[in-house]
C-alpha cells in the first residue's frame, strides 16, 4: 500500500514540474479524487514551492559597493604583482647590460679605475681648459 | 533604462558606474543563490562578491547566448560547490579543533520575526539536503528555472534532475513539517 503510495506521490511531484504521460495523467487524477491524504500532500507540497519560490534574503545596500571596492584592491594587487614579477627580469637585464659594459672598458683600457670608466683619463689637461672655456 | 547588454559594453569601456547598476541589478538574485548554498556565513558574503569580480575580469568572455543572471547563477552555483569542498577539506582537517559555523546576523527592520523565523527556517531545510540536490532545489524552485534550464545548467539529464527534485522536496517537506 505504502509502496504503492510512494509511487503515485513521485507522480504528483514530477506532474508539478512538467506535463506527464496521459496515462500517468489520468491515474494520478484519479488518485487525487479517491485519496484524501494525497489531495492534502499536494496542498502541502504547493505551499512548499510557494515558501521556496518567495524565499529571499534580506537587501543589503552596500554589497555593490563592497564589490567595486574589492576590484579596486584587485586591481591595485595586479599592478603590484606585475611589478614584483618583471622586477627580477629588469634587474638581471641591467646587470648584464653594466657587466657588458664595463668588459668592453677593460678590454679596449685594460683597467676598471673610476676615471677609465668615466672617461676622465682620455682627456689632456690642455683640452680640458679649451673645454670649459668654449662654455661646455 | 539600459539593457544589461548596454551595461556590459559601458563596463567593458571602464564606466565604473555601469558595472555598479548590473551588480544591483543581480545581487539579490546571486546573493539568494550563494547564501542558499553555503547558509548564512560569512564566506556567503565573499562568494557572492567573487561572482561579480569573476565576471567583470571576464566581462569580454560574455557571449550572451545565456541571460546574464543564468550565466552569474552557474558562476555562482560553481563557486559555492567549490566553497563547500573547501569547507569539507578544512574540516576533516582540523576536526578536532572546529567550532559550530557562525551565522552572520544581519539585521533589517522592515522584515516581521515570523517572517525571519520562516527564512530562517527554509535556509536551515536546504543546508539539510545533499549539496547535490540543494543545488538542483535552489535552481528549480527557488531560483525558478525551469527542469530544462537547470539540467542544462548543471549538465545532468533531465531525469537525474526530476529525480532529484522529487527527493528534495520530500525531505525539505519532512524537515520543515517536523519544525
Amino acid at each position: 500500500m505504502d509502496r504503492e503510495y510512494d509511487q503515485i506521490l513521485n507522480v504528483l511531484i514530477r506532474s508539478l514540474d512538467g506535463a506527464l504521460p496521459a496515462s500517468e495523467e489520468a491515474q494520478l487524477e484519479e488518485a487525487l479524487r479517491t485519496s484524501e491524504r494525497l489531495r492534502l500532500e499536494k496542498a502541502r507540497l504547493l505551499d512548499l514551492r510557494a515558501e521556496l519560490k518567495d524565499w529571499s534574503v534580506p537587501e543589503d545596500p552596500d554589497f555593490a559597493a563592497r564589490v567595486l571596492s574589492q576590484i579596486g584592491k584587485q586591481a591595485e594587487e595586479d599592478l603590484s604583482g606585475v611589478i614584483i614579477r618583471l622586477f627580477p627580469r629588469v634587474a638581471a637585464a641591467c646587470v648584464m647590460v653594466l657587466a657588458v659594459a664595463l668588459g668592453t672598458i677593460y678590454l679596449t683600457d685594460g683597467s676598471l679605475m673610476l676615471d677609465t670608466i668615466i672617461g676622465v683619463n682620455e682627456v689632456v689637461l690642455e683640452e680640458a681648459v679649451m673645454l670649459v672655456d668654449s662654455g661646455f | 533604462m539600459h539593457t544589461d547588454k548596454e551595461l556590459i559594453q559601458l563596463a567593458s569601456k571602464g564606466d565604473q558606474n555601469a558595472f555598479r547598476l548590473l551588480v544591483e541589478r543581480y545581487q539579490q538574485q546571486i546573493r539568494t543563490t550563494v547564501i542558499g548554498m553555503l547558509g548564512d556565513v560569512p564566506e556567503a558574503d565573499d562568494v557572492a562578491q567573487s561572482v561579480f569580480i569573476r565576471f567583470y575580469q571576464s566581462m569580454d568572455k560574455f557571449r550572451g547566448e545565456a541571460g546574464l543572471g543564468t550565466y552569474l547563477t552557474r558562476i555562482a552555483i560553481n563557486l559555492s560547490l567549490n566553497e563547500l569542498k573547501r569547507r569539507q577539506r578544512s574540516l576533516k582537517r582540523f576536526l578536532s579543533f572546529s567550532k559550530p559555523e557562525r551565522e552572520i546576523d544581519i539585521p533589517d527592520r522592515s522584515e516581521s520575526p515570523e517572517r525571519m523565523e520562516k527564512r530562517d527556517s527554509i535556509s536551515k531545510a536546504l543546508q539539510a539536503l545533499e549539496p547535490d540536490f540543494r543545488t538542483i532545489a535552489i535552481l528549480r524552485l527557488v531560483d525558478g528555472y525551469s527542469v530544462k534550464e537547470t539540467a542544462e545548467m548543471l549538465q545532468l539529464p533531465m531525469g537525474t534532475v526530476a529525480s532529484r527534485l522529487a527527493r528534495a522536496q520530500k525531505k525539505l517537506k519532512a524537515i520543515l513539517r517536523a519544525e
